[in-house]
């Protein structure tokens, strides 16, 4: 079970993913900045649901080096958008 | 298949997949509605309306549009101006969605433009003519109220230029007929509505020049003392008329108003001759004829009118770049003989959509900086002539480089703290005091290091806590992980097992070791044995 764990978290993932394509493609308008945000609310969430309370699987530790890298490509979108907003 | 291939492979497959990405990523090609690129690429709901054959969509608005200029003519002349007005705002919505057709469609080089065009000309022209109406209505009240010599003078003169002006307004309306109406019966559209309304309109104007006549401005009033003249009778944009006269029996010093268009335009005097005179300028009015009119104390002169032709316009656009970021556009509007436009909107568009406005000075030229983001921009300057009686003009499209300013180091910073700050937390949540982080089964067993004897006092404690001191030193000097249990002990270090499983028994089943076995297990952990 518990090894299954992680193959349910990647299915959801995918599952979030394609959801969040068909919409925007859906509504045509097709944003690398909106897809990465929503991709990242996904991985978090994913991440906070399969974390165990006494053990880290070593999936974890790669699922936290990965938020981290993603989180740092958020800052900087934002950190972008707070300077288009200051220069307009 | 074996794990490890199975992994390898997938490996290899992520490598080239982000390898086929990476080509991508710096500029992907996003497909929308706005920007097909390839018919495989392209929108099945933008097919349609980009399909030439696809006219058939314009004809019912068309229709639709001439069939209100009859509605809206028809309540213009039964006096309902209520249902005019409404009338008049479906008529609006319905050209500027047909505006919004013809550039969608992109028909701007068809002859459905010029219909486009003409039907706005007659939008305004019904929307002049209804207003007019409205006032002569008034003018008809007010003259039956004011018997009064003056005011009535000065209600007959208003009467008089808006027979003009709604005469003006209904015989170009009149004249776009035939051209409109071949239009729209080439495409199948119904023009009866539309040749309706010119007739009933022409009734409508034909009653105001009734009405007016009547009132004898016309012809057969006495002529005044005071007289008007023009010269010239026509022209353009800047240039200079003359309007002047005598007031015979005036005293010099005696105060002329002079009127264009039923507005004051100038107040003069009558000089030594017991004439005046007032330079007019042509300047911010529309192209047509204009009514001049002056007055001396209670003396009204007659009616004159001089004609404002239309001009063309040119419009320059010089980009000069002002910093990395910054671009200063500069440019002169004139007439097509050379005569500054002063004072006039300029809007400057940038990459085909963005507006910015900006007016000439007292020499026609305007001036603007521009802050631009960094990459490829076309500016192009446009003026409007609404308002003037001008016709409107484009500069050519400048394409400039702007080099923007280089990567803020702001983002980067943002970037890092972020990835220090999520790293940190990560690490914390995962590492609860309470609950060290348990790793999954580490399959290596722990290799047997020259462990250093730790030196264990066990007299005079409890046995069990002496048992658990024994362990802990057995464990070190073993070089096992404090994270291990007994169990896990016994089985990564199977030649202590028969100690470990003592001690699990006395750990968690509550068994006292003897003295005894605390010596012999004593001795185990020390490997004194």
């Amino acid at each position: 079970m518990a090894g299954a764990k992680k193959y349910y978290a990647a299915a959801v993932l995918v599952v979030w993913l394609i959801i969040v394509t068909f919409f925007m493609i859906l509504n045509r308008t097709l944003d690398l900045e909106v897809f990465f945000v929503l991709s990242l609310i996904g991985l978090l969430v994913v991440a906070v649901l399969i974390d165990g309370a006494f053990s880290r699987p070593r999936y974890m530790r790669y699922i936290g080096y990965l938020i981290v890298v993603e989180v740092a490509i958020f800052a900087y979108i934002v950190a972008e958008k707070i300077l288009e907003i200051i220069a307009a | 298949m074996r794990p490890r291939a199975s992994h390898i492979i997938l490996a290899a497959a992520a490598v080239l997949l982000i390898l086929l990405l990476a080509g991508e990523a710096v500029d992907p090609v996003l497909y929308a509605a706005e920007n097909i690129s390839t018919a495989a690429h392209a929108d099945p709901s933008t097919i349609e309306k980009r399909s030439p054959g696809d006219a058939a969509s314009v004809v019912p608005l068309m229709d639709e549009l001439l069939g209100h200029t009859g509605t809206l003519a028809l309540t213009i002349k039964v006096k309902d101006y209520e249902s005019a007005e409404r009338d008049l705002a479906r008529y609006s919505e319905l050209s500027s969605q047909f505006d919004r057709l013809v550039v969608k469609l992109d028909l701007s080089e068809t002859d459905i433009a010029e219909f486009q065009k003409s039907n706005r000309q007659n939008q305004e022209a019904l929307a002049a003519l209804l207003n007019d109406s409205q006032r002569l209505d008034e003018l008809k009240s007010l003259e039956i109220e004011v018997l009064d010599g003056d005011q009535r003078m000065a209600v007959i003169y208003e009467g008089e230029a808006l027979r003009q002006k709604m005469r003006e307004t209904y015989t170009a309306y009149a004249n776009r007929e035939p051209e409109t109406a071949r239009i729209a019966t080439r495409y199948g559209a119904n023009a009866t509505p539309y040749h309706e309304s010119v007739d009933t309109l022409g009734d409508v104007v034909g009653a105001a020049e009734e009405w007016q006549e009547g009132n004898g401005t016309s012809s057969g009033a006495p002529r005044s003392p005071l007289t008007i003249s023009i010269t010239p009778r026509e022209g353009r944009y800047g240039e200079n008329l003359t309007i002047g006269g005598t007031y015979a029996g005036g005293i010099p010093g005696t105060p002329v108003t002079i009127y264009i268009d039923s507005r004051i335009a100038r107040n003069t005097t009558l000089d030594g001759n017991t004439t005046y005179e007032y330079p007019y300028r042509i300047g911010r009015v529309l192209a047509g004829p204009h009514l001049v009119y002056a007055t001396a104390a209670t003396i009204f002169s007659e009616v004159t009118t001089f004609d404002v032709l239309a001009a063309d316009t040119n419009i320059s656009l010089a980009v000069v770049e002002v910093n990395r970021t910054a671009v200063a556009c500069t440019g002169n509007l004139t007439t097509e003989d050379g005569r500054p436009v002063l004072e006039a909107p300029v809007l400057l568009r940038v990459d085909g959509e963005t507006l910015i406005s900006t007016e000439t000075d007292g020499n026609g030229t305007y001036a603007r900086t521009l802050v631009l983001t960094g990459g490829e921009h076309t500016i192009r300057a446009e003026f409007n002539a609404a308002g003037y009686p001008l016709n409107s003009s484009r500069s050519q499209v400048e394409t400039l480089q702007v080099r923007g300013e280089g990567l803020s180091p702001f983002p980067f910073i943002a970037a890092i703290a972020a990835a220090l700050g999520a790293g940190w937390y990560i690490r914390r949540r995962g590492l609860p005091e309470e609950h060290p982080v348990q790793e999954e089964p580490d399959i290596e067993p722990p290799p047997e290091i020259a462990e250093t004897v730790p030196s264990v006092e066990i007299e005079g404690l409890p046995p069990r806590e002496a048992a658990t001191l024994l362990f802990r030193a057995l464990r070190e000097r073993l070089g096992i992980p404090a994270s291990k249990t007994p169990r896990e002990c016994a089985r990564l270090a199977p030649d202590h097992a028969a100690f470990f499983e003592r001690y699990e028994r006395i750990r968690y089943a509550g068994e006292v070791p003897t003295e005894e076995e605390l010596r012999s297990m004593e001795r185990e952990a020390l490997g004194r044995g």
